[in-house]
This record gives structure tokens, C-alpha cells and sequence, in this order.
């Protein structure tokens, strides 16, 4: 889905002419006092369960069943199919009916996640990149207390060299704070950088009061902190790319069993 | 390092194939045939013909049935059989299991499915019964173990086999030549060998012209003609032709055998690039020749500012300076080379003469060669700056590089969750690497056009799968000395700890240490459909790319 | 970390932690990782245990070494290596800390709030599957949404199991309701009913399409849009769904309006427009009294499919109102008689002597006094004072032919000795014997009976009754040889009564009756000029087979056609049809009622059959309509004009107590 190819294109449009086609259909079969509720439920249950596959589809990549991109171009298709039916099945935005609220709720929410999920994954690997740092999730906590332990050497060291703990003081006020754990996620987040800027700022706040000694540590210490800027880059966005699904696969589930659950009521009670 | 400290120099000899050797073996050996017809006057000052015996020469002690060399496998040491007798199997190869390689079977389509559930949460579990069949010989010295045949005349029944007798020299092929062993040797009676190490051979052969031309005339009349056959530019020759060419053809190795060893020294020194590299051609000089390349890869370089710019890099039937020789044979005139060539670690070549391309070549072709500087002259150093990285960091070695593009890369790690999926939990890389720009080459095997890592094994567990060409581990007969991930330039082999079936650490029963044994990517062998990681990544941003297909990293090269 | 660290700044930079044992497999398929790291204090190596308990609180598992026999570090190389203090001599490692508490990751996490919001929706859907309310108003959860307000009320407090059978029953009920059709028309049909089935289209039958498939209420309606739902609401396409000949545009494609439509049915009043509006209305002579406007005699106030034309009182009375009485009714006439058998010393005893009879007494008496010769006793041959034949009445009330003196001879005098002798019972009965119905109440409501005896005196006497007066006010009167009846005004019911029964008569094929109502009901001659204007139509199913005629004294609605419906309500406004001049054409009901002048309209009653009926007025085109019912303009879909069911009420049961639970 990356990149706007003719292959994409044409298969976009595909999509859209289908939509259409299909509208047309229920349009003509309301006309002619059809069902087209029963249709494009069916239709609907069945997008959503062919979506739901894909989460199996990440976990059986030892047998050759087509590749992973190949089934998220078509879930992604298939999502905005499946907005595009259920608008089609609830002919309205907003349903009446509590059970039915609920499903549009989860729908929508289940939507939602899945757009903003698709557009972080479009965005952020590029930004992650463009950070000139390539870390593995799981290690940024042993990378970000190996630059704490060297960031407290370089204070430790000046101190000890320059007698003067004015860099020490500073960094127990500031970069202690800073050197703890990730910051400013959500600046990062939105793509903002908010990390170099205070760390420039304490570079100012404390430069006045230092020898040409304590500078040469503290431009030490500002390198390393431009650093662990990157690496708090990377925690936010990978974060970000991760925790999203906390919302969309346990959404989804319910979303699932609560459209069985609504398919059969409709049976039994209208159908 | 980064202090100065007076240390010697280090020598050539300061380590020595074995400690063992003493001067009676050596004076032992040099009254023996083949030996003792190598002229020893001729061996210079610094590099006596006893000094080669006693350092770059070895005796070894092979039992009934021990197999000394296997058929496909890399091996940097040639043989002289002194006492005993050997047999060297004709027809049919032995089977993979008998040569302590393991069968690569594919799983069936449910049997990969079902990896869904019986793989283990505990990392790395082994079904140690499954090892019991294999007959492998553990040596005092890790890299001395060895696999035996159990059932010696039952191997000589079926399989044809020639003898190899005392004095009876093997395996220069291989030494030399970076080719695999092309048959398998074993001992059929208790025998003593001397193996001679590449250093020590090439030296030999260098010096001694009787040894030189025994060797060559057998390179001559059992390899090269089936390579020259295979070119495209002597490939439609006659027998007579054929036999010409490779009579007058000359033999060139450039850069070390185990160029990995040296390279991982100088990366760590920051010394990279073609001012570092042994020069083969330099710009600016006249040919004499083409160059063909056998085996290994070469750079071709300009000078560009202070430094070097990569124009191409040539790997096995590539050719250098056709097109300077074509000028000059059209013109009459006499037309200098536009670049120089180093070596890339090691680099094969043949040095065809100016009369036989006059001869055989220019008049077949239809149109003037290319030389790729005159490619290059369209490129800037922004499209060729990956190219240059990739030389550099000697990824054109790969087949199946793991490139990852960190455009798309949302860092799902499901690559790695496929790769651990199927080989029971446990992943075969890591994702991480060396990165350029947008692209990372991962730490996964790239099963090398050269592979290093192949060299050394003991028990020939890494070894080449006949199937797909890939270079994988048996891990019944892997004996975890780690050669072969110290070997390996790129870090793609990693040892680690097994486990029983219930979780607990194997402990050596002697030491007491955890047996470990070494592991890496091996393209889901013995998984349907292929390498798992390409399936699994949603975005399309991992791939296995050979760089010399690879459109990207070609620069160039035509 | 030991020396071998590389101390160049950039950590995460270097590159020599790609090395291979340097930098270990990463497992993302684990459930923990090391608690220190989730605190953002430096991970441990190994990582939590199988068990979840931790697994770095030591850096290594020392062992002891089989050759010295003394435990050595373990330290893995990613590690560090073997660390410079070695193991304690117990054989624990030197390098231990507190363990930490492993936390998920995020895979796991996932997991887990997955099979959390597979349980709440489980538990949810089982906890509030169906009879559960919620609320005193009574929000049934399996609410797919409001009931149309006035259907809310049959299911209150969210008792679904009203219309939804399998509502809150076991799960038997709901297996054989997943598969089953779940038709419920007939808890419709509880309340709504119509004129015909209510299953098939239209609730009529088609003779001709017996495979007419059947429907069912949901086909059309469905419930649960909210309380303001338009539950009756198609759209043009829905009905095109079954029709065959389809359209979707009305002034183009709408098959066009039936020739003369809407005058088809014969009207009941002899009014011709044409003559009227175009010659009459226009007189001179009647300028004060001719309506100027449409709505002068239609009524346009309770204008619906139909403007209703005003009574006789506020319409035609002006002019015609004294026509009616100028037509009198003879009912009785003395006829001519050859002889008489009539007793007169009955006749005598009863009225007394007539005139002559006195003369003729005095002269006797004269005579007798002057001695002169008795007039001679001659017997007088007889002679009719009458020379007319029976009327009509008499002719079928007697049985007999109107001019067959002989036949009537007998009756005719029996009739009037009758009368003589007892007023009017025996005529009373003579009409109630002969019509067979007890009529002669209605028929002769106010007849006098000392008029009555009086005349049949004075015919019995054969003389000509003499009357005392012209009745003005209208009623019963005799004159001379007649019995007469003057209508008294318009709907005289006495007329209307002779006429009905007449008709009743006729159809029963006798001569004599159908004479009756010939004469009474013709327009020219007959009595109160009631037929003058009221037509006369065929009432049998075939007029050509069937003689029974009648007489629509009312206005008729139109009901050939229920399906269709027009309001002239919501046009007359719009044509001004209240204040228009009804000679202009281009506003009011001319506007769309084009007078047809070349339409025979008198011409077409003569025959009694209403289908031969020709109208004052032009049919309505499809084009009149379309100049305002079109795309973009006003409303032209189906609904506006048609109605799809027949006669659609309500049921008796409706309004009973039973629909309601306490």
C-alpha cells in the first residue's frame, strides 16, 4: 500500500466501481421491496471476518499462504469496503437501537484505530530513519541506561577534574530528570522536536557559569543528550506503532462477536 | 589501540599450523617423494623451504574410515599422503548423511502448520536422540574432530572409488583455487597425511617450478578448460582452440585466502577503501592482457579527489580491460587502462594474453566493449554512494543479503517472528546492521558467492546444499568450536546454548560447560515456500537480494 | 561493564554491537520482560524465567569446573565475559541483585485485552440477551429502535413478546426462529383490516392471475424508525416493483388518463352543464337568480374527491323550484263505463243526492204538488259522464288493460262503491295487496279520506266531483273525473314514494306495472317533474338482461375506482375556483372541467344505461395535471394520487381491553 503504483490504482478503482455497484444494487433492491438489509449484512459479516483473518494470516508465515503485503493491501481495501457496506446496510450514520449503537460504536472505533494506524505507518518509519539512529525496541532500555551511566561518568569526571560542581548541580536539577526515562513523547509524536530544543536550552542555561573545562564536559554532555533525543524518538514512535493495536485487534474482537451475536437477533426476531 | 606502545612486528610464522612439528619431521619430509624433489636452493632467505614444512605443515593421523575431505566443501590445506592408503570416491557421491550432512527434507504443508503450536517458549530445545546416529570423532583440539564412515566396506561396494597411494598429492584445487573439494577422500586403511596450508602451498608453488607446473598442468587439464568453456567469449571454440588458449591463459590469486580475518582487522582500524587493497592493475598502466575474474571480486577504481571512487566491482566471469586492449588493436596504437583493479579480500584471476583475444575474441564481436568508467562518466557520486558502501562493507559477497528499506520498515519485528515460527521459537537474525542511507543489511546469513565461513569447519556441519546452493548448518554435527562465526566478516552466525526437552541447559559432560552450537539463517530449508521473513513483512520492506542483480547497488557495472 | 566496552560516546551508534557475541537473538515472541528495564533501569541479560520469576538475579551460573573442582564464573561473553571476583565459595555468583517484577509486553498485553474484551462482550451479550429491562420506561436492550408512536403504546414497558414470538422464550424457540420465516401480518391484522385480503397485492383478487403471489405487511412497512416514522411512506420505485409497466417520471411516462376520465359514472342529476353555464345562465330573465360562479351550487368548503353540489334548496329552486308542482299526478281517473251496476240507494245513502238528483227530486216534488204528470220513470239509458280510459294506476292496481271497458268495468265500480262506502281503506289495501308491500301509507300520506269519498260520490252518481278550490299549497285533491296528487315541493315524498314503488314493479315484468313507470317516470309528463331532472338508470349487473331500473335521488360518490385519490381541497385555491366568473375559462373549475358542447349529455339517459353516459365535460388530460406535478415541481409520486389499499380501517377488536396488559 505504500506508494501510489498503477497496480494500486487500478485496484482502487476496482474497489470503487464495486462500492458503486453495489450501492446501485441495494438502491434497486429496496426499490423493488427486496431485502437489501439481509445482503449487505451478510456481505458486511463476511468483510469483517475476512478482516479478521488477517491477524491469523500474521501468524502462519511459515506456510506459504501469500505474502503478509500483499493480505494487508486487501485489508486495508476491505476496511474501507467495509465502511463503505455498513453505511450501505445501516442506511445512517447513527443506528437506533442500543446493540446496534454499540456495534456502530466499536465499528467506528475499530476504523478509526485502523486509518490512524495505517497513516502512522506511512509516516513515522521514514522519520524514524531520518533520526540517523537504528535501535531495536527491546534494547532502548539497556541503550538509554548506557548513556546515563556515561552521561554521569562525564559529570562525575568533571567534577573531579575541575573541582567545581556547578555542571553537577545543574545536571541533578535537569538532565537527571532528563537521562530517566524517555521524554517529551508527545512532541515527538506529532513530529516535533521538542527534545533538541530543551536540551539547547540547558546548554544556555548553565553555559554562563562554567570554565572552558566544565564547557568541554558539558558539550560532552550536550552530544550525549542529543543522542538520547533520537533514541526518545524512537521510543515514542515504535511505542506508537505498537500500542496502537492494543486497541484496534481487541476492538475488533468484540466488534466480531457483537455481529454474530447482532446477525443472529435479526434472525430470530425479523428475518 | 589507541595508545602507542612499542610491540614487534608480527611475523609470518608467529603462528604456526601446528606446534607439533619438530625438525625431525621436517628433515623426515624433505626425504620424502613428493618433497624431496622440490629444489630447496631456490626458496629465499626469508622464507625457507624447512621453514615452510615446519610452520605452514602439519602431519595428521586419520583411523580406518575417517573422512578426510568432503566433496563440496571449501578447504584452504592440500595433502600428501605419507603412509596408508586413501580412496577417493568416483561415482556415486556419497549420501549427505554418511558425510555427516544433514538430508534437507521440506516439511509438508501441516507439518509447517503445525509449528503453530508445537513450537517451544524455552529458546533453543534440542531432541538430543536425534543425534545419536551421527558418527563424529571429537579430536583433543575442537578442530580436530572429524566424521568417520562406520561401515568402510559397505562404501567401497557400492560406490566407485580410485586409490590414492603414498606421495599421492590432493586437494591444491580447492587450496588455491577457491573452489569446493570436488570429490570426497577417505582413509580406507589407518593413514598419515601431511596437510600443507594455503600460505604454505602458495609459496611452494610460487618458488618451485617443478611443483608449479604439476600443479598448474593439472588445474590446466582438470578445471580450466571446463571454465574457459563456459565463458561466453571462448565458449563457441573447437577443441584445438579450446587447447590453445588454455595452454597460454596464466594463473593470478590476488589478496589472502582468508581475506575475512584481515578485513575485520582493518574495519576495526577504519581502513577501508581501495588505497588499502593488494592492486592487481593500476590506472594509467598498459595492458598486456584481459583480466578475468574466477573467483572472488575485484574493484574497479578512478581517482577521484583524494580518494578513490568505486566505479563497478567484478565478481566470477567478469572481465577488465577488454575495452582498452580492443581500442588498441582498432587503432594499432597502444591505449592505457582508464582505472585500477584491487582485491576485494580474495580475488581468482585469469590473465588472457593480448594475441589470443586479437586472435579468438575482437573479431567475433559485433560491438566496441564498455568499460565501466565510461558508464560512470553519467553517474554522480550520489547514485553510485551506495555502491561504494556495499564494496566496502564486502555485502557484494551475498546472494541472499537481507535488505530491510527503513522507509517501510515499521520495526513490527513479524520478520523476525516468522523466522523464529519456523525453527521451533527460536529466530535465526537479528534486525539490526549496518545501514546506508535508507537501508539496512540485517544480520542475517547472506549465503555468500565466497563463504568464508565454510572454511575450517571440522566435521563440514556448515556445508553448501546441492538443492538451492545454500549454505547451511547441520546441527547433529555441529561441534560448536565456532569457527565459523568468528569467521564470518558480517557477523551472521551466532552460537548459542541448548536445551532439553525440558527446558534445562546441556552441559558438557566433561567440563561442564553448555554445549553450544551455532546457528544462522538458512532460507527455511527445510520449510515449504521460502524464506518466512519475505512472506511475513507486511510492507514490503524486507528482501533478499543478490547484489549482482540488484539494480540499486550495481552502479556501473554493466 | 568491563574494559571491553567500547568507550566511544555515541553508544548507540557503534557498530561493534553487531557482533555475535556481542549481541544475542531478540525473542519477540515473549510474554515478559525484565522488570528493571520497564522501570528504565538497565535490563538484565538473561530475561524473566519460563515461570515468570526473574531471571537476572545473578549474571551468571557458576559451575564447577571438573578439573580444578573449584566453581568458575559463567558470565556469558554478550556479558562480559567471566567477571575478574569469580563466584563465592558456596558456589553463588558474586554479581546478585534484588529480582524484579516482569512486566508483559505489549504483544502479550494485546493478547490479553483481547481475550478481556472477548469475555466482557461474552458476559455482556449472555447478561443482556433478551427479556432484561432497563429503566422504568423500559429499554428492552434487543431495541432495535422506537415503535411508531401510536404503536408503542400495545408494547409497553418493553414487552417485545407482543409482536416477536420467540421474545424471552427458551432456546428451542429460538432455533426453529434462526431457520423459520418470521412473519407477523397476523398480529397486524389484530388491529388493521381492510375491504378485501389483506395478503394480496392491493387487497383485491385477480381472477386472471390466480399465481399472484401473496404478500405480507413487512414486505411494505417496517417498524422500528423512530416514533415519528413515516411507516406508509413508498417510494414511486417500490410500487414499480410489481407493476409491470414502468416509469419513473409522471408527465411523460404515466399512461395516460382513460378517455373522459373522471366522468365516468353517470350522473344522478339531469343537469346539463353545457346548456346551462353556455345559454341559460346568460338569459336576461333569470340574471338575478343564475349563479355567477362554480362554488354558487358546488360546495367547495367540504371539497374533497368530490365538490358536492349544494341541495335543490340553495341551487336549482331559484328557477326551477315551480315547475315541480305544475305537474300533478293523476292517480285515479273515472273512466268511461257502458253501465252502471253501482247500487244507487247505496250511493244515495251514503253522500246524499247529487245536484241533478236533487233537480230531478224537485221537479218530482213540483210536479207532485202541481198534479202535472210524473215525469215519466224512464229508465234513463246510462251514459259515462267520463270518456277517458283507466290511468296507468288504476290500470295496474286493477290488473287490467286501460282501455278494456269491459275487463275494468267491474273492478272500476267495485273500487268506487268501495271508496263510496269506505273512503280510502280499499284503495289502501288494493295498492298494499297489488305492490305487495304495506306502501299505501307512504303512498297516500295526506290523502283526505272525505276528498276521497266525495269524488267516488260524485262518479258513483256519475257526475263530475266539483271541487271547492285550487289546492295552492299542493296535496291531495280530486277534480272532476281525477284524483289528483300535487307534489308539494321538491323531494315531495308522496311522488317520489309512487315512483319508487313503480319501478319496484316494473321489474317484475307485469305490463300493466311497467306502463305505471313508464308514465311516471318520463321526463316530460311525469308527475312533480321529478325525472325531468333525477335520472333513471339500470340497476342490474346487465342492463341488457336485467329490467330493474332505479333512481339515484342523491348525489353519488364515485366509487368505481378506491384507489385513486383526488383532493380538490388542496387545488381550488390555487384555481381561485371559489370566486371565478364560471364564464371564464382560464381560472376556476374551468380550468380543468372543459365543457364539452358536442356531448350529447340528455341524450345519453334515454336508454337507462348508465354505461351509454356521455358527459358535459371533456376527460381530464394527464397534461393539466402535469403542468404543476412534475420533476422539480410539486410532488408527483404515486402515493399523492393513489391509495394502495382497499379501504383501510381499523377492527373492532382494536378498541377492546384485551390488547393492553395491566
Amino acid at each position: 500500500m505504500k506508494g501510489f503504483s498503477a497496480q494500486n490504482l487500478i485496484l482502487w478503482v476496482v474497489l470503487a466501481t464495486l462500492v458503486a455497484l453495489l450501492a446501485l444494487q441495494v438502491q434497486r433492491s429496496e426499490a423493488s421491496l427486496g431485502q437489501p438489509t439481509a445482503i449487505t449484512g451478510y456481505l458486511l459479516i463476511a468483510i469483517i471476518l475476512a478482516l479478521a483473518l488477517f491477524n491469523m494470516r500474521k501468524r502462519l508465515s511459515m506456510v506459504p499462504l501469500g505474502r503478509a503485503s500483499t493480505w494487508l493491501l486487501f485489508h486495508g481495501m476491505a476496511g474501507v469496503l467495509a465502511i463503505a457496506v455498513y453505511w450501505l446496510h445501516t442506511g445512517t450514520l447513527w443506528p437506533l437501537g442500543l446493540y446496534e449503537q454499540a456495534i456502530a460504536v466499536l465499528f467506528y472505533l475499530v476504523s478509526v484505530t485502523g486509518i490512524v494506524g495505517y497513516v502512522m505507518q506511512r509516516i513515522y518509519p521514514a522519520r524514524l530513519t531520518h533520526t540517523g539512529l537504528e535501535v531495536i525496541y527491546e534494547r532502548i532500555p539497556a541503550e538509554l541506561a548506557r548513556l546515563r551511566t556515561r552521561a554521569e561518568e562525564i559529570v562525575v569526571a568533571c567534577t573531579n577534574e575541575t573541582t567545581s560542581d556547578t555542571l553537577a548541580r545543574h545536571y541533578f536539577e535537569s538532565f537527571a530528570w532528563y537521562f530517566r526515562r524517555p521524554r517529551f513523547t508527545v512532541s515527538y509524536l506529532f513530529g516535533g522536536n521538542r527534545g533538541m530544543h530543551w536540551v539547547r536550552h540547558q546548554r544556555i542555561t548553565v553555559g554562563r557559569y562554567l570554565n572552558d573545562t566544565e564547557r568541554g564536559f558539558l558539550d560532552e554532555l550536550t552530544e550525549l543528550s542529543y543522542t538520547k533525543t533520537r533514541l526518545d524518538m524512537h521510543y515514542a514512535m515504535q511505542s506508537a506503532m505498537k500500542a496502537w493495536l492494543l486497541l484496534h485487534v481487541p476492538l475488533s474482537a468484540a466488534l466480531v462477536l457483537l455481529s454474530l451475536w447482532h446477525m443472529i437477533l435479526v434472525h430470530i426476531y425479523a428475518l | 589501540m589507541a595508545t602507542v606502545a612499542m610491540m614487534a612486528r608480527p611475523q609470518r610464522w608467529d603462528a604456526p599450523l601446528s606446534p607439533d612439528m619438530t625438525d625431525d619431521d621436517v628433515a623426515d619430509l624433505l626425504r620424502r617423494n613428493p618433497i624431496a624433489k622440490i629444489k630447496s636452493d631456490k626458496f629465499p632467505e626469508h622464507t625457507p623451504l624447512e621453514g615452510i614444512l615446519r610452520n605452514d605443515t602439519r602431519i595428521v593421523a586419520h583411523r580406518a574410515g575417517d573422512i578426510v575431505v568432503r566433496s563440496g566443501d571449501y578447504g584452504n590445506s592440500a595433502f600428501i599422503v605419507l603412509e596408508g592408503r586413501l580412496r577417493v570416491v568416483i561415482a556415486p557421491d556419497l549420501p549427505a548423511d554418511l558425510l555427516g550432512r544433514q538430508d534437507v527434507a521440506k516439511k509438508g504443508f501441516f507439518e509447517a502448520l503445525a509449528q503453530l503450536w508445537t513450537n517451544r517458549r524455552v529458546p533453543e530445545v534440542r531432541d538430543v536422540r536425534r543425534y545419536d546416529r551421527t558418527g563424529v570423532r571429537e579430536g583433543r583440539d575442537k578442530a580436530q574432530s572429524v566424521v568417520f564412515l562406520q561401515d568402510v566396506p559397505v562404501v567401497l561396494e557400492k560406490h566407485q572409488t580410485a586409490v590414492l597411494a603414498e606421495g599421492a598429492l590432493f586437494g591444491e584445487l580447492a587450496a588455491l583455487g577457491r573452489i569446493p573439494r570436488t570429490a570426497t577422500v577417505f582413509a580406507e586403511t589407518d593413514a598419515k597425511l601431511l596437510e600443507i596450508r594455503w600460505q604454505g602451498l602458495r609459496e611452494i608453488r610460487k618458488y618451485d617450478e617443478g611443483f608449479r607446473r604439476a600443479i598448474d598442468e593439472r588445474y590446466r587439464e582438470n578445471a580450466l578448460k571446463v571454465a574457459l568453456r563456459e565463458t561466453p567469449e571462448f565458449g563457441h571454440l573447437d577443441e584445438d582452440a579450446l587447447q590453445e588458449v588454455a595452454n597460454s591463459v596464466l594463473f593470478e590469486t590476488h589478496g589472502s585466502f582468508d581475506w575475512y580475518i584481515t578485513y575485520q582487522k582493518m574495519r576495526g582500524a577504519g581502513k577501508q577503501g581501495a588505497a588499502h587493497e593488494p592492486v592487481i592493475a593500476r590506472e594509467g598502466d598498459y595492458p598486456d592482457g584481459v583480466l578475468m575474474v574466477r573467483a572472488g571480486f575485484a574493484r574497479v577504481s578512478i581517482k577521484m579527489g583524494n580518494g578513490d571512487r568505486t566505479v563497478a566491482y567484478l565478481g566470477a566471469g567478469k572481465h577488465f580491460g577488454m575495452s582498452e586492449l580492443f581500442d588498441s588493436w582498432r587503432s594499432q596504437g597502444t591505449e592505457p587502462l582508464q582505472a585500477s583493479l584491487t582485491a576485494l579480500g580474495y580475488v581468482d584471476l585469469l590473465r588472457v594474453p593480448a594475441p589470443i583475444l586479437e586472435k579468438y575474441v575482437f573479431p567475433t564481436l559485433t560491438e566496441r566493449p564498455r568499460s565501466p568508467v565510461e558508464i560512470a562518466r553519467n553517474r554522480t557520486l550520489s547514485d553510485d554512494a551506495l555502491l561504494e558502501w556495499a564494496v566496502d562493507g564486502r555485502f557484494i559477497n551475498g546472494t541472499k543479503t537481507m535488505l530491510i528499506d527503513l522507509e517501510r520498515c515499521v520495526r513490527c519485528d513479524d520478520c523476525v517472528r516468522a523466522c523464529s515460527s519456523t525453527h521451533g521459537g527460536n529466530p535465526r537474525f537479528i534486525r539490526h546492521g549496518r545501514t546506508f542511507d535508507h537501508w539496512m543489511v540485517a544480520n542475517a546469513c547472506m549465503h555468500c558467492a565466497d563463504p568464508v565461513c565454510m572454511i575450517g569447519c571440522p566435521t563440514g556441519a556448515i556445508h553448501r546444499t546441492e538443492q538451492g546452493g545454500m549454505v547451511v548448518i547441520n546441527d547433529a554435527t555441529c561441534i560448536g568450536c565456532g569457527t565459523c562465526a568468528n569467521s564470518c566478516p558480517y557477523d551472521n552466525i551466532r552460537l548459542v546454548e541448548i536445551r532439553d526437552l525440558d527446558g534445562n541447559l546441556l552441559l558438557d559432560r566433561d567440563t561442564q560447560r553448555p554445549i553450544q552450537k551455532a546457528t544462522k539463517c538458512d532460507l527455511c530449508a527445510t520449510n515449504p515456500g521460502g524464506p518466512a521473513c519475505v512472506r511475513a513483512c507486511p510492507h514490503d520492506a524486507l528482501r533478499r537480494v543478490d547484489f549482482d542483480t540488484e539494480e540499486v547497488f550495481r552502479g556501473a557495472s554493466s | 561493564m568491563s574494559q571491553k566496552e567500547p568507550r566511544s560516546r555515541d553508544s548507540a551508534l557503534d557498530t561493534e554491537r553487531f557482533r555475535h557475541d556481542r549481541s544475542a537473538y531478540e525473542r519477540p515472541v515473549t510474554k515478559l520482560r525484565c522488570g528493571r528495564g520497564a522501570l528504565w533501569g538497565r535490563p538484565c541479560l538473561r530475561g524473566p524465567n519460563a515461570d515468570g520469576t526473574c531471571g537476572g538475579t545473578s549474571e551468571c551460573a557458576p559451575a564447577k569446573s571438573p578439573t580444578s573442582g573449584r566453581f568458575e564464573c559463567r558470565r556469558p561473553p554478550a556479558a562480559g565475559g567471566p567477571c575478574a571476583e569469580g563466584p563465592l565459595p558456596d558456589g553463588r555468583c558474586a554479581h546478585r541483585q534484588p529480582p524484579c517484577t516482569p512486566r508483559s509486553t505489549f504483544r502479550h498485553t494485546r493478547g490479553r485485552l483481547t481475550l478481556f474484551a472477548v469475555g466482557l462482550i461474552l458476559a455482556l451479550i449472555a447478561g443482556f440477551s433478551s427479556d432484561v429491562r432497563i429503566g422504568e420506561g423500559g429499554v428492552n436492550l434487543v431495541d432495535p429502535g422506537p415503535l411508531f408512536g401510536s404503536h408503542a403504546g400495545f408494547a409497553p414497558l418493553g414487552d417485545c413478546a407482543t409482536c416477536h414470538e420467540p421474545h424471552g422464550a427458551a432456546g428451542g424457540m429460538w432455533l426453529a426462529a434462526f431457520t423459520g420465516d418470521a412473519d407477523m401480518t397476523d398480529r397486524c391484522l389484530s388491529c388493521h383490516t381492510f375491504a378485501g385480503n389483506p395478503r394480496s397485492a392491493h387487497n383485491e383478487t385477480f381472477p386472471d392471475r390466480p399465481d399472484m403471489a401473496q404478500v405480507s405487511c413487512n414486505t411494505c412497512h417496517s417498524e422500528h424508525k423512530g416514533a415519528d416514522a413515516d411507516l406508509a411512506r413508498l417510494t414511486d420505485a417500490q410500487c414499480a416493483s410489481c407493476h409491470l409497466d414502468q416509469f419513473d417520471e409522471f408527465p411523460r411516462e404515466h399512461p395516460a388518463f382513460p378517455e373522459g376520465f373522471p366522468h365516468f359514472q353517470e350522473a344522478s342529476i339531469k343537469f346539463d352543464h353545457a346548456s346551462h353555464v353556455g345559454v341559460h345562465f346568460s338569459d336576461a330573465k333569470v340574471a338575478d337568480r343564475a349563479p355567477t360562479s362554480c362554488a354558487s351550487c358546488h360546495d367547495v368548503v367540504t371539497a374533497e374527491s368530490a365538490v358536492v353540489p349544494k341541495g335543490f334548496a340553495e341551487t336549482c329552486d331559484a328557477c326551477h323550484g315551480t315547475q315541480i308542482a305544475r305537474r300533478d299526478m293523476v292517480v285515479l281517473r273515472f273512466p268511461e263505463l257502458e253501465s252502471s251496476e253501482i247500487d244507487r240507494d247505496a250511493v244515495l245513502d251514503v253522500c246524499g243526492p247529487t245536484l241533478e238528483q236533487f233537480e230531478t227530486l224537485r221537479e218530482r216534488m213540483d210536479a207532485m204538488e202541481s198534479g202535472d204528470a210524473l215525469p215519466g220513470d224512464e229508465e234513463e239509458a246510462y251514459e259515462s259522464v267520463s270518456t277517458e280510459e283507466l290511468t296507468p294506476v288504476a290500470s295496474y292496481l286493477l290488473g287490467v288493460a286501460s282501455d278494456d271497458m269491459e275487463s275494468y268495468s267491474a273492478p272500476m265500480q267495485d273500487l268506487v262503491m268501495g271508496m263510496v262506502e269506505e273512503g280510502v281503506a280499499p284503495l289502501a289495501s288494493l295498492i298494499d295487496e297489488k305492490f305487495g308491500k304495506p306502501l299505501a301509507s307512504r303512498l297516500l300520506t295526506g290523502l283526505n279520506p272525505e276528498v276521497v269519498k266525495r269524488l267516488a260520490c260524485a262518479w258513483a252518481a256519475n257526475v263530475e266531483y266539483e271541487a271547492p278550490a285550487d289546492p295552492e299549497m299542493g296535496g291531495w285533491f280530486g277534480e272532476g273525473l281525477d284524483l289528483l296528487y300535487r307534489p308539494i315541493g321538491h323531494a315531495d315524498p308522496v311522488v317520489q314514494g309512487w315512483i319508487e314503488a313503480s319501478l319496484e314493479a316494473g321489474a317484475t315484468g307485469d305490463e300493466h306495472a311497467i306502463l305505471l313507470r313508464d308514465e311516471l317516470i318520463s321526463s316530460d309528463e311525469g308527475p312533480g317533474a321529478c325525472i325531468k331532472c333525477h335520472a333513471v338508470k339500470a340497476i342490474g349487473e346487465d342492463p341488457a338482461s336485467d329490467e330493474r331500473l332505479g333512481v339515484a335521488w342523491r348525489f353519488q360518490h364515485d366509487d368505481a375506482r378506491p384507489h385513486d385519490h383526488y383532493s380538490h381541497r388542496a387545488h381550488i385555491n390555487l384555481v381561485q375556483a371559489g370566486s371565478a366568473d364560471m364564464s371564464t375559462v382560464s381560472v376556476g373549475c374551468r380550468f380543468c372541467h372543459k365543457l364539452d358542447s358536442g356531448a350529447d349529455f340528455m341524450a345519453s339517459f334515454k336508454d337507462h344505461d348508465p354505461r351509454t353516459f356521455q358527459s358535459n365535460f371533456q376527460g381530464i388530460r394527464i397534461d393539466t395535471c402535469a403542468q404543476c406535478h412534475r420533476e422539480d415541481e410539486v410532488r408527483q409520486d404515486c402515493q399523492l394520487c393513489h391509495r394502495y389499499h382497499l379501504e383501510a380501517t381499523f377492527t373492532s377488536e382494536m378498541m377492546g381491553a384485551d390488547m393492553y396488559q395491566e
